[in-house]
């Protein structure tokens, strides 16, 4: 019997957490009990940047990964300012992970589960906000070099906020808005300082669970296919949950005196238009022409 | 190994190494690395250590500990903290004014110091010599000032209501303000305890006191700070001007300037504030390292897990689930030191409480009451050693423990009160909003 | 014999204040850069992008450099009501068992703070935000612990010296 320690962020009120219990228990019903799938929810085997050392040194089997330098293509595709549908959404992420493959397996890691976030990528404010293309020199949390870079663009000033600073700063003014994902939000309670959502649909975003490949060759290739095909039916299970929760959480919150903007196709086609450019040099540079053109075209094709 | 297995044999062993002695920090680390190379052999162990001394302590948050433990050191080192016992022992001229003082510098102390064992060590440094001089009993003096000192945790600014609200990931300012209350009615409860001491047994308080009259220069110059100083950090967490943190860090550059400017600071002292402030992040360093450490061991044998699902199997009521989380709480802060006691068992125990029903800024203060209960309490009881420390010749451990009691008794009542009217603590926050 | 042992804890003594110093240095400037940066949000409108980020990661170092002070000053918390009960000589022994330990405890972390610095030092940022060098920040963490280890290794050498000479006498 193997055990396989699954890490992840989300905490246990979190809708994705119910989708890793899920994947859990289909692993040990196609494996027959054989490998068995323990969860640690709220990181608690490691901090946020952490993924890759935690995979590398053993503390677990299977993490989420971040933007971190030592996948260098990854990091800076993971966020990837595009216009998406998503009525095709595990078949895109399959997609994208096996363009990652290589990359992964230099430093040693299987990607295993995606965790789409394209749905819930989100922008708060103070104040109801109707054009995100002008920021007028407001104060807005970034979560990282491109998201600042878009701020920047459209006139804002990015700052810097530790994830766990981030509710106090709401409070105390410290930014007038904040990106981040509804589910993050929701969870962290920030409703209540920053009321004010523009749904803005500017991005790809799949942060990738992926597992130690000593751990995951040391398998059988039945328990491999199985522990596969548990990820793939879990994501293709989790979709709609994930997404009615987080409509859920937005209609909860638009209840509670909220408002929601949804930009349109085109406005959101312009604000991308506006960065993609710089941006594509950084991921030319990151992943080498020809995988940044793969990574290009294949979400090219999920354009609605 | 079973997990209950694993979490008495931590147990045990920790109380081993704290027995014989062994600073607390390393027992933790003692007790928690056996069991952690069992189950992850040497070189994954030494990564999930990293992973944990990284993770514990790249924290904003946490930047306002030593701001906090500087100011507090910095009102001590200068003449604010000991000419603030004078004042109001002076001030107040009535039979046992020694002793109300004692309570009144502690709850003005505790408006600047978020640390009890500073707490107690400022103001029971010049008050404790001072109360055995003019007679008073050595239980009285010992036990108002080491519970005294508590005060310096429920009056905000307050580590113990940090660390939980970095545990808990509630509002650090909701908490802070939370504890003005109940603060205030443990002040009250302090004086009863006095007055009723007085009745029981009148020898342990002289009748008459001398002392010398405080210049009104001197009173201006030394509660002036300190009013300045805890309105700086309650208004900027309360009208929400600045994080806890920005407000440890404004409030210690202005006791800096205060200290220099009114408060006598000599250059020496200011060194020996700064260094007294490594001192004790010397051992919090380690302290939370461990302690995290030690939560970790017990995470990763799925110990909070288990003992969750079996808490829970006897489906408790709500009430019954608090009693005993309370009285869990005060049994184990006989063995345990607060911090460690917050990053070990908070975790596990603090989403049982949600899951009852109770409000976690309300359970922080109750929860923050039990942590000034445990350092009062033998073995264990940190300010009970700071105490004796400061007179060692005069006074025993088992007078310092003696005298404790009826404070503790003071601080059961609160919690009882917090029971029966939550609004004690969460009527003020909510005005916040 | 005796004296040149002494002679080198005192030595080492002086690194453990540096240690501490330097710490206490760090904690001014993390005072003065916060303050700083809401005078520049309040005073001047335009945020410090820097503070919240750079100020944590130096918490780090902050957190480690005290530790050897910390027990030069015996400012540890413990508890002596047990051991204080027993003759000097007993004591004494306690003394030495709970040095192994400390030294135990400070090897261990010692290896895994040399450790992550050189791992760090080829792999990771410290922040996904802040591009500095995580090594930065590890490598004085690490260098805290190994003097720690140093000048407790001293104290445990000198215990076992002064129980011979009580021994002789
Ligand atoms: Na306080
Ligand atoms: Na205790």
């Amino acid at each position: 019997e193997t055990t396989v320690r699954l890490s992840t962020y989300v905490n246990e009120a979190d809708i994705r957490y119910e989708g890793f219990a899920h994947f859990a228990n289909l692993v040990a019903e196609k494996t027959g009990g054989s490998v068995k799938v323990e969860v640690f929810p709220s990181a608690t085997l490691h901090g946020w940047s952490e993924g890759v050392d935690s995979l590398q040194g053993g503390v677990s089997d299977i993490s989420w990964i971040n933007a971190d330098n030592r996948l260098p293509c990854y990091a800076v595709t993971s966020l990837y300012p595009a216009l998406i549908d998503l009525s095709e959404q595990p078949k895109l992420d399959a997609d994208y992970a096996n363009l990652i493959r290589d990359e992964a397996a230099k430093q040693g890691l299987v990607p295993l589960i995606n965790s789409n976030y394209s749905y819930d990528q989100e922008w708060w404010f103070e104040e109801p906000m109707s054009d995100i293309g002008k920021l007028d020199g407001k104060l807005v949390r970034s979560i990282g070099p491109l998201v600042s870079m878009m701020i920047e663009t459209w006139g804002g000033e990015p700052v810097f906020v530790a994830p766990k600073e981030v509710f106090q700063s709401a409070e105390r003014g410290v930014v007038d808005g904040i990106n981040m994902g509804v589910a993050t939000y929701s969870s962290w309670k920030l409703w209540d300082v920053m009321p004010h959502m523009v749904n803005a649909n500017l991005f790809y975003g799949n942060i990738i669970y992926m597992m130690n490949k000593d751990k995951f060759d040391a398998l059988t290739p039945e328990e491999q296919t199985a522990m596969t095909e548990a990820a793939a039916e879990t994501e293709v299970w989790l979709q709609p949950k994930y997404e009615g929760w987080v409509d859920e959480q937005v209609a909860a919150a638009v209840a509670a005196g909220g408002t929601e903007e949804n930009l349109s196709a085109e406005t959101s086609a312009a604000l991308i238009a506006s960065v993609k450019d710089t941006w594509d040099v950084t991921v030319d540079e990151a992943c080498g022409a020809d995988l940044a053109g793969e990574i290009r075209t294949l979400l090219a094709s999920h354009a609605p | 190994m079973e997990w209950y297995t694993v979490g008495l044999g931590l147990l045990i062993l920790l109380m081993f190494f704290i027995v014989i002695g062994l600073p607390i920090p390393f027992a933790l680390a003692a007790a928690s690395l056996p069991f952690l190379w069992d189950i992850q052999g040497w070189s994954t162990s030494v990564v999930s250590s990293e992973l944990k001394l990284w993770g514990v302590w790249i924290d904003y948050i946490l930047l306002a500990v030593p701001l906090f433990v500087f100011l507090g050191e910095l009102i001590g080192k200068s003449n604010i903290g000991p000419n603030l016992y004078q004042f109001l022992h002076q001030g107040v001229r009535l039979r046992g004014s020694a002793a109300y003082g004692s309570i009144g510098a502690s709850a003005g102390f505790g408006a600047v110091c978020g640390s009890s064992m500073v707490g107690a060590l400022t103001i029971g440094g010049v008050a404790l010599p001072e109360m055995l001089r003019l007679g008073y009993g050595k239980r009285l003096s010992s036990g108002v000032l080491a519970a005294g000192g508590t005060l310096s945790v429920l009056i905000p600014p307050s580590l113990i209501l940090l660390f939980y609200g970095i545990v808990t990931d509630q509002s650090i300012g909701d908490l802070f303000i939370a504890g003005v209350i109940p603060g205030i009615i443990l002040v009250s409860g302090f004086v009863i305890v006095v007055l009723i001491w007085d009745r029981m047994r009148p020898e342990d308080i002289p009748t008459s006191e001398d002392a010398v009259k405080m210049p009104l220069m001197m009173i201006l110059n030394t509660v002036g700070p300190v009013v300045l100083i805890g309105l700086v950090i309650t208004v900027a967490i309360y009208a929400g001007i600045a994080t806890p943190t920005e407000a440890a860090a404004v409030a210690a550059l202005l006791t800096v300037i205060l200290a220099f400017a009114v408060g006598g600071l000599t250059w020496q002292a200011f060194k020996d504030a700064l260094f007294s402030t490594m001192r004790t992040m010397g051992y919090l360093g380690l302290l939370l390292s461990a302690g995290v450490l030690f939560g970790f061991v017990l995470t990763y044998y799925r110990v909070p897990q288990q003992f969750t699902e079996l808490f829970l199997s006897f489906d408790l009521s709500p009430y019954t689930v608090l009693a005993i989380v309370i009285v869990f709480y005060i049994v184990l802060g006989m063995f345990l030191e607060p911090v460690s006691m917050t990053f070990i068992t908070l975790p596990t125990i603090f989403p049982l409480m949600a899951a009852a029903g109770f409000d976690l800024i309300w359970f922080g203060v109750v929860y923050t009451i039990t942590m000034e209960i445990a350092v009062l309490t033998p073995p264990v009881g940190l300010n009970l050693y700071v105490i004796q420390a400061i007179s060692r010749d005069q006074v025993s451990i088992g007078d310092v423990i003696m005298g404790c009691l009826p404070f503790i008794g003071a601080m059961v009542l609160l919690i009882l009160i917090l029971i029966v009217a939550p609004d004690v603590a969460l009527w003020l926050p909510e005005q916040m909003r | 014999m005796d004296e040149r042992l002494d002679r080198l804890i005192r030595g080492v003594e002086r690194f453990v204040v540096w240690a501490a110093a330097a710490g206490g240095i760090i904690v001014l400037i993390q005072m003065l850069w916060i303050s700083y940066g809401v005078f520049t949000r309040y005073g001047l409108g335009k945020p410090d992008r820097l503070v919240t980020e750079a100020t944590a990661l130096l918490l780090f170092p902050v957190a480690f450099a005290g530790l050897a002070f910390a027990l030069r000053e015996d400012a540890m918390p413990k508890v002596t009501m047990l051991i204080d009960r027993f003759s000097l000589r007993v004591q004494h022994i306690f003394a030495i068992i709970n040095h192994i330990i400390m030294l135990g405890v400070g090897l261990f972390f010692a290896y895994a703070g040399v450790s992550a610095t050189i791992r760090s030092f080829n792999s990771g940022v410290a922040s996904e935000i802040l591009h500095w060098p995580r090594w930065w920040f590890w490598a004085p963490g690490a260098v805290a612990l190994v003097l720690f280890a140093i000048y407790v290794a001293l104290r445990l050498a000198r215990l076992f010296m002064t129980i011979t000479a009580e021994g002789e006498v």
